[in-house]
């Protein structure tokens, strides 16, 4: 298969059979183990998450001085990562569907954030995690907003892409609420408003709730301390947005993250479906707990792989990938949280500029 | 209030066995604060319902709190304590339950839907209920009973990992399998293998109870003396009530179940009403050595437990085409598979319990086609949606909304 971008070493079809054999294997061995360890894990999440949420809030409401106002702050934002990282995204993803509980049941499950469940299951459980970086497929790559390969040409806009890295930042749960609109082809006029209607109209029940709920009824209910509580509430969310957006953009953006096109990903099987997990994501080091806060996304490349599988073992199944990311000669990207950063900054920044050809990464092409 | 009355229809006359368990009023203007509490009540129980059907922040920080104190207060789901375990035969034993105050209550012959989690994976069965009414009423205590199954994960765990103290979710009791309302009269014959005897032992204590005139028969089987299950609370009926024939049999010593047993423990069993209760092959014998025995076929009434079925001959050929409208997957079927295994292998995860058409967990809406029952053969009528996917087999086309 060729890529798109990037160093990717060719792979024949009995290399790619046995990849695809491997991954499977381990990925069988790890299923067969899921129990009571993985049941009491989450549980206990949920249970912590609870406990910061309640906590949070109730010092916000009660936050006469800056201290319990900023301790709110802190345990709200620490109580909504937990809940869109480590709990929403991976119970909808149906990493936890096997316990049969209605609580973490994928299909129902509604997180804590502005983007609808339904919309988001359609969107990143299905086209992101299918079609993942295919450019003009994956319509993650980039957000439709930013580019980051010399493959999507260069436009006068894209100078200033930086600040609308950060401006996607910031309203992080309304960019990604807001994704299932396509706003990008509905200016090219590829499609129209009206298409979009029942999109629109679960999306807006759905923001409606969250706006509700933050910014007016918690609010009202502090009484006096009205202006407080939406301020932290405005900021614990902010807080979250930063966090997310920054572990995500690691996630697919690094330096070595390749991208790929539809022609590359014709009659995939399913070891090609594996190999172009591994070579488009990209994993960063840290702590357990930096881990579960970035809803163990910081393994990447095994969410990629294995994306319902609960995110907890992607710990313990790293060092086997990489064992078998060896024995095909295929690279395994990764890196401290912070190198990883800078890479991804530095990669918005190089492809604000239109391509020079010399300093760009090679073509394959 | 719950209505746990028993209501023969004898030649279209309702004769209750039971008075209500509601409480009598005398007439008159003084009963009037009574009503009122009464009312009020009312009103707040059906807010609390309400409250707590919904799913929000402040129900889950209160089920965390109520469960923090005692999980036996949770409101999302029905927690009952075991008070009891006791010894039945070696490989049966009956759990005495204590339900919340909520729990609507039953009929006997109902059966208890129980959610117990094992190795991390919620699992869902039913089980009869084998106390009476009477018993819930006055101790507000039910049980059930359970024995053992080989490779049966929930009857293994409920045997030999529950003790006094701990704790079972459980479900409203349903079933259709009671005295209820069809009895025309005719003599009710109680045919029970192993533990079928559970959801039978409270209907004849209901039963007799109320009407100790009441002429029925009790044929049970069982694989030996020490596999009797409830012989102690048979020998005291049998002893008290006259009008009950009990006949028990050991299939080590005489053999499976035929028609010279079931003639001589009962001659007029033609023309009673037969009440079935045992594992599948035992009440498929049982129904065609009735056949066979009278022009009259009986009025079969029958439960079903659940365990594995093997396809009747008739259905294997069946070609079918299954859409289900939500995952936008089809699947070809050849006949000899549900709508759930259809669903589960075109890598469906939708929720089920028994898998065997008793506990109506795996219900999907059918928008289009006809199924036929895998249980019984019968093809269902074309304007049931709601269908039990664990025991329907698509015919021809077959479309499923929800999935």
């Amino acid at each position: 298969m060729d890529m798109a971008s990037g160093k990717a070493p060719r792979m024949t079809t009995a290399e790619l059979e046995s990849l695809g054999e491997a991954l499977d294997q381990l990925r069988q061995e790890i299923k067969d183990d899921l129990g009571q360890r993985d049941a009491d894990y989450i549980r206990a999440i949920v249970r912590k998450q609870q406990m910061a949420e309640i906590a949070g809030r109730a010092l916000l409401q009660f936050s006469f001085n800056p201290v319990s106002w900023v301790l709110g702050v802190g345990l709200l934002s620490v109580a909504k990562i937990l809940e869109n990282m480590e709990i929403g995204h991976n119970i909808m993803h149906g990493q936890y569907d096997w316990m049969n509980d209605p609580k973490f049941y994928s299909q129902t499950y509604e997180w804590d954030t502005i983007c609808d469940g339904d919309s988001w299951r359609r969107t990143h459980n299905f086209e992101h995690h299918t079609y993942t970086n295919i450019l003009g497929m994956d319509r993650d790559y980039g957000y439709g907003l930013l580019r980051l390969t010399d493959n999507i040409p260069w436009r006068p806009g894209h100078l200033f892409q930086f600040i609308n890295y950060v401006l996607l930042s910031v309203l992080f749960d309304w960019g990604v609420g807001l994704h299932e609109l396509e706003v990008e082809k509905i200016r090219s006029g590829k499609i129209r408003l009206r298409d979009k209607w029942p999109f629109l109209k679960s999306f807006l029940k759905k923001a409606r709730n969250q706006v509700a709920k933050d910014y007016v009824i918690f609010p009202l209910l502090a009484g006096p301390l009205v202006i407080n509580v939406m301020l932290g509430n405005l900021l614990a969310n902010l807080i979250r947005n930063l966090w997310a957006s920054t572990i995500i953009f690691c996630g697919h953006f690094t330096e070595g993250a390749q991208t790929f096109r539809k022609q590359d990903c014709e009659n995939e099987t399913r070891g090609m479906w594996y190999y172009r997990q591994l070579l488009g994501s990209s994993n960063f080091t840290g702590s357990k707990w930096l881990h579960i806060m970035s809803g163990h996304l910081s393994f990447q490349i095994e969410h990629h792989l294995f994306p319902d599988i609960p995110a907890h073992r992607y710990r313990e199944m790293s060092p086997r990938v990489r064992q078998i990311c060896e024995a095909h000669g295929i690279p395994y990207n990764t890196g401290s949280f912070g190198r990883q950063l800078m890479t991804v900054w530095a990669r918005i920044i190089r492809y604000s500029l239109p391509e020079t050809g010399s300093a760009g990464i090679p073509q394959t092409r | 209030m719950y209505s746990c009355s028993l209501n023969l229809t004898t030649s279209g006359e309702k004769m209750k066995i039971y008075p209500s368990a509601s409480y009598q009023e005398p007439a008159g203007i003084s009963m009037l604060p009574v009503r009122l509490l009464r009312l009020v009540t009312a009103v707040f129980k059906n807010l609390d319902e309400q409250f707590w059907r919904r799913r929000g922040l402040i129900q889950d920080w209160l089920e965390l709190a109520l469960c923090g104190i005692d999980p036996l207060l949770s409101r999302q789901r029905m927690a009952a304590e075991v008070l009891q375990v006791l010894n039945e035969t070696p490989e049966t034993k009956t759990l005495v339950l204590r339900p919340p105050s909520r729990w609507k209550g039953f009929t006997e012959g109902q059966y208890l839907p129980v959610e117990v989690d094992i190795n991390g994976v919620r699992m869902r069965r039913c089980y009869s209920i084998s106390s009476t009414s009477q018993q819930f009423r006055r101790e507000s205590l039910i049980s059930i009973t359970v024995k053992q199954v080989a490779g049966g994960v929930v009857s293994n765990f409920l045997n030999h990992q529950v003790r006094a103290g701990d704790i079972l979710y459980i479900g409203d009791a349903e079933g259709k399998f009671t005295l209820d309302s069809s009895l025309p009269g005719r003599k009710p014959v109680f045919i029970a293998a192993g533990s079928g005897i559970t959801p039978m032992m409270p209907m004849l204590e209901a039963l007799y109870a109320e009407h100790p005139e009441f002429a029925a028969t009790l044929i049970y089987y069982a694989r030996n003396r020490q596999e009797l299950i409830f012989s102690e609370r048979l020998k005291r009926l049998e002893q008290r009530y006259t009008q009950l024939s009990v006949h028990t049999h050991f299939t080590e010593e005489e053999g499976r179940v035929n028609k010279t047993h079931l003639l001589r423990d009962c001659p007029d069993i033609g023309s009673s009403e037969v009440y079935l209760c045992g594992p599948e092959q035992f009440m498929a014998t049982v129904k065609s050595e009735l056949c066979a025995l009278s022009d009259v076929a009986p009025q079969i009434h029958q439960e079903s437990f659940g365990s594995a079925h093997s396809m009747s001959a008739e259905c294997q050929d069946i070609e079918a085409s299954v859409s289900f409208g939500l995952s936008g997957k089809v699947v070809q079927s050849g006949g000899d598979k549900s709508l759930l295994e259809l669903a589960e292998l075109a890598g469906l995860q939708p929720k089920f319990g028994c898998r065997g058409g008793v506990c109506h967990e795996c219900t999907c809406v059918k928008t289009h086609g006809r199924v036929m029952n895998r249980l019984t053969g019968e093809v269902l009528p074309d304007e049931q949606e709601y269908i039990q996917a664990c025991i329907a087999i698509p015919v021809g086309e077959v479309s499923i909304g929800n999935w």
